[in-house]
């Protein structure tokens, strides 16, 4: 982990602290990821070229950014209480014995869904990507349990949550706020839904989907511009081929 | 925490854990661990394995550069947790 004076630097002043080209130009990415991800064209891509970030490494850092998306979604959405000093530094010590890792196995097993996993590793094999997704599939996974999984919302609710479709009442109103400005949402949102009847369960799982949405947004929006890059790379070169013109050739 | 199932409505299994970490860590465990062990089969359980994946497994960024990459993402969004 990092020290707090370096995490300090970063959030503050990140465009002129003393960090390196590398990790400057896939921050800067990541803000635009996160606050504006329709906005992204291949142009944003420039500065990471030039520090020699790899197609690998955009996807990493992207994936780290949506997955961080949607728990700031959920965290935000929900209330979570902020640990103490003290706390979190007793607490950080035991989740390193502990690892992420350890939530999933046994303290959390039940009923695996075999066949839904087998349908989704045949349809990736399927499906070839010009693009190595390297969290393809365990994202998949997450994907198939929050929106088709068992539930007590169904599915199709879960899934128009998901895409960001409108739905009509205080659920979709909750769902949209969940998606656009998590950190906007009160105790009054939580207490008005459970006026609608809705229970605690819904509730969670509404969350969870509109969070998921927003993570899944973000991802196929850098994946577009990553595969619109490769392509004019390719036709790039096709070109360069047939006509021989310099001028054509990647700066 | 704003819903009450998520605080205490776990599973037998799950409940064991946050006894467990109350116990090791003498504080009470985190809302996110709470969430992640509440109907681990429902989002919790594959979320954890997908994060051990991109904050741990193999990558050009050091573990310390994903999770600055994760808590400047937090914080863009006003999200201190």
């Amino acid at each position: 982990m990092l020290g707090d004076k370096l995490t300090c630097e970063v959030f503050t002043d990140w465009r002129k602290g003393e960090i390196s080209e590398r990790l400057r130009a896939t921050l800067a990415l990541l803000e635009k990821v996160t606050l504006e991800p329709g906005e992204l064209t291949t142009g944003d891509l420039a500065a990471l070229r030039a520090a020699g970030v790899t197609d690998r490494a955009i996807l990493d850092a992207t994936y780290v950014c949506v997955g961080f998306n949607i728990i700031a979604r959920i965290a935000d959405a929900l209330g979570f209480e902020i640990p103490s000093e003290e706390a979190f530094s007793r607490a950080a010590r035991f989740l390193v014995i502990l690892g992420y890792k350890r939530l999933s196995g046994f303290w959390t097993r039940g009923v695996y869904n075999r066949s839904a996993d087998l349908a989704l590793i045949l349809k990736s094999l399927l499906i070839k990507q010009s693009i190595a997704d390297p969290h393809h599939r365990r994202l998949s996974r997450v994907q198939n349990a929050v929106l088709n999984g068992p539930a007590t919302l169904p599915a199709t609710i879960r899934q128009t949550i998901s895409e960001g479709h409108e739905l009509p009442g205080a659920l979709g109103a909750y769902a949209k706020k969940v998606a656009e400005h998590a950190y906007l949402i009160t105790d009054e949102d939580i207490a008005e839904l459970k006026q609608a009847n809705y229970t605690d369960d819904q509730i969670f799982e509404a969350t969870v989907s509109a969070a998921l949405g927003a993570g899944l947004v973000r991802l196929d929006c850098v994946l577009r511009v990553l595969r619109s890059e490769q392509a004019t790379i390719v036709s790039a070169e096709s070109t360069f081929e047939e006509t021989c013109t310099p001028a054509m050739t990647r700066a | 925490m704003r819903l009450a199932k998520l605080k205490n409505g776990h599973g037998i299994r799950q409940k064991l854990l946050l006894t467990l970490t109350r116990v090791l860590t003498r504080s009470e465990p985190f809302d996110v661990v709470k969430t992640f062990t509440y109907r681990p089969q429902y989002f919790g359980r594959y979320f954890c394995e997908l994060g051990h994946a991109i904050l741990r497994g193999p990558s050009e960024w050091t573990i310390g550069e994903r999770e600055l990459f994760g808590a400047f993402t937090a914080s863009l969004q006003h999200c201190l947790f």
